[in-house]
């Protein structure tokens, strides 16, 4: 075991080799002759001093100064620093012990005295070091979760007739700040977070680091309703730098019943704040039984998902896409809903974005392709026409980087060729993913799948995506056209997208189209092709069949 | 000439020290380290000087060192002009030197010879 060091501080040097003789058997030691000496020993040993034997009476800087400073650093305050006196003088110790020193010692020298007190101070400050660890977070000095609890469960014990509140908050972004930033300046931003969080609720609140950029806090009910917006404000102070790269949200749960566990109400402000997550106009939310309901739904959607899928309660649906031409089925868009045994028919907002939020989406998606390649293989072994099926890829499902094999054996599988099947990629999902993405879809591609960039236009546009992007279609967002509406032609974003779009070499597909003239507004604009309840809602793949039935081979293009 | 004849010779108390410190071989080190401690003269230069602060920290010093190796002439001598000088009475401290270096340079003297002897 390495041994533990000790700083002896003092001016003359035969009683500090007296000291050292004492000490040296059991410890390692560095000496210094004057309290500034000791300061720069502890600078470059901050970490590895266990304890300072400290003279008063010294040149340069003497013990009380010493004292003094070192009780204005948090980390150097907790060492120990016993005081070597000359045991004639109640004034010397009396004022030793009032500058901070843990302890005196007495001239002369009483070696075995010396060093059981020094090993009784190390062993106490490293148990209060240890218990210090479990109670309060090293960096921003806030409660650890777990004492956190403690205190506030004996607050609410302690105060039965007062009412609380606790609230949770989150750094928006703060994983990109890390990561664009670097951790030095993640924890300097966290520590000052801390500080202004606890600054702001009042020293009676008990506040706590729950985990990397969430900070609890139990505070009375009344102060909180009254400061809720204060909480979030952005500090107006420029010595921050918060406020420049971080807004915070806030999840509140008032406590209604203090015979719930904490740990139960923490995770209620814990969950409303991921509500308001990623939010630009909100952020505050509050817990409420409508909150409570949509959380059991979502677990219910949740705990039925894999059920659900093996028990085939997922029906493939397809959206057909007219020629803005002739009006002719030129394909379709495999969508899916879920017919659940009790629940019914469930739309897909119900349940889609919490399949993305929770990775579930992929397997879905999988289920969804292997669906649609059975049905071409299908099509194809009965001498039907075919049409080229677009399938949705999600976000997660680029992340799990297996994309092109998954797609090359489903070809292979079924038999079928690459150009029947359409990939949609959502604009979002180009944005985020980045080079990943570009070299997948050049993959694709090569191996003769048409590439569709879905959504276009509804909020993560960027024309450089465009440029950036191999791409063979581009999917025009239902916002974009509704939007197109409301201008006149004179106006028209549209018809420079599609224009640009068409010298790309792209082919234009219309989304959302719910009425004659936005399908006469596009096919004056030159759109290709159009989707939406104007033409068809989704259905199911049988009536989709009947529909095709009922066009003649050769009227398809 | 052992090491506690030398005590007794310069007013020490050899009996405490050891029960103290333990080994004699320990103490005679420090003792010999005495020699070249330099807090005597930096008093003394400093009460020429009238740098009476400083004067206070080295007779301290003195004393505490007295008081380590249990040197109890010396000790007392310095404790009173240690005293004097932290109630600002520079006409006591004054006053006193002279018993002060006559039980430092006793000592000296002693342990050099007790040095000298053990070196022949």
């Amino acid at each position: 075991m390495t041994q533990k060091q000790i700083l002896i501080v003092e001016d003359n040097e035969l009683n500090r080799a007296m000291l050292s003789e004492i000490l040296s058997d059991s410890y390692k030691v560095l000496e210094a002759e004057n309290g500034k000496d000791a300061l720069d020993i502890l600078e470059q040993n901050r970490d590895d001093i266990h304890l300072i034997l400290l003279d008063i009476m010294m040149p340069v800087m003497d013990g009380y100064t010493f004292l003094d400073t070192i009780k204005t650093d948090a980390e150097l305050a907790l060492i120990p620093v016993i005081v070597t006196t000359q045991g004639d003088s109640e004034a010397d110790e009396v004022n030793a012990l009032a500058h901070g020193a843990t302890d005196f010692v007495p001239k002369p020298y009483r070696p075995q005295v010396i060093l059981h007190r020094v090993a009784n101070f190390i062993k106490l400050r490293e148990t209060a070091a240890m218990i210090n660890q479990l109670r309060y977070d090293r960096l921003t000095g806030l409660y650890t979760k777990e004492f956190f609890y403690q205190k506030v469960r004996e607050c609410l014990e302690a105060n039965p007739e007062k009412e609380y509140t606790i609230l949770c908050s989150n750094f928006e972004d703060f994983k990109w700040y890390n990561d664009t930033f670097g951790r030095e300046a993640g924890d300097k931003i966290l520590r000052e977070g801390a500080e202004i969080f606890k600054e702001r609720v009042g020293e009676d609140a008990i506040c706590c680091r729950y985990s990397a950029d969430r900070f609890l806090c139990l505070l009375d009910k009344e102060r909180e309703t009254i400061g809720r917006e204060y909480f979030v404000k952005s500090r107006e102070s420029k010595r921050s730098s918060l406020t420049e790269n971080i807004s915070v949200k806030l999840g509140i749960y008032e406590i209604m019943d203090s015979s719930i566990p904490v740990e139960q109400m923490c995770d209620r402000a814990l969950w409303v704040v991921d509500r308001v997550k990623g939010m630009y106009n909100q952020s505050i939310a509050v817990y409420d039984d409508s909150f409570r309901e949509k959380l059991l739904r979502e677990k219910a959607i949740t705990d039925a998902m894999v059920t659900a899928l093996e028990e085939g309660e997922f029906i493939v649906y397809l959206q057909p896409k007219y020629s803005l031409n002739n009006n002719r089925i030129v394909g379709a868009e495999a969508l899916v809903r879920w017919i659940h045994p009790e629940w019914g028919f469930m739309f897909p907002g119900e349940f889609i974005p919490l399949f993305e939020k929770n990775g579930f989406i992929s397997s879905l998606d999988q289920f969804v392709w292997e669906n649609v390649c059975a049905k071409l293989q299908e099509w194809k072994e009965k001498g039907y026409l075919l049409l080229p099926m677009s399938v949705n890829v999600s976000r997660n499902d680029i992340f799990q980087g297996s994309l092109v094999d998954i797609f090359s054996g489903l070809i292979k599988k079924y038999d079928i060729d690459p150009q029947y099947l359409h990939l949609e990629i959502t604009e979002s999902a180009y944005a985020e993913c980045g080079n990943r993405i570009v070299n997948t879809i050049e993959e694709l591609r090569k191996l003769g799948f048409t590439i569709e960039m879905d959504d276009f236009g509804s909020g993560y546009s960027s024309l450089n995506l465009l440029s950036q992007m191999s791409l063979d279609i581009l999917k025009l967002d239902m916002k974009l056209v509704k939007n197109e509406m409301t201008k006149s032609m004179e106006k028209s974003i549209l018809n420079d997208i599609i224009s640009m779009a068409h010298r790309m070499n792209l082919t234009i597909v219309a989304e959302g189209i719910e009425t004659r003239e936005q399908m006469e507004r596009l096919q004056s604009l030159g759109c290709d092709y159009a989707q939406g309840y104007f033409f068809a809602k989704p259905m199911p793949i049988t009536e989709f069949e009947e529909l095709l039935k009922g066009q003649r081979k050769e009227d398809i293009l | 000439m052992n090491l506690k004849d030398c005590y007794m010779k310069f007013g020490g108390d050899f009996d405490e020290v050891v029960g103290r410190l333990r080994r004699e071989q320990t103490i005679q080190k420090f003792v010999y380290k005495f020699l070249d401690d330099k807090s005597f003269f930096l008093f003394e230069a400093s009460m020429g000087n009238k740098d009476y602060a400083e004067a206070l920290r080295a007779v301290h010093t003195l004393k505490g060192i007295c008081q380590n190796l249990s040197f109890t002439r010396l000790f007392e001598s310095s404790s009173l002009v240690t005293k004097a000088l932290k109630e600002n009475d520079w006409n006591t401290a004054v006053e006193m030197m002279p018993k002060l270096s006559k039980d430092y340079h006793e000592i000296i003297n002693v342990i050099k010879n007790f040095k000298n002897s053990k070196e022949e």
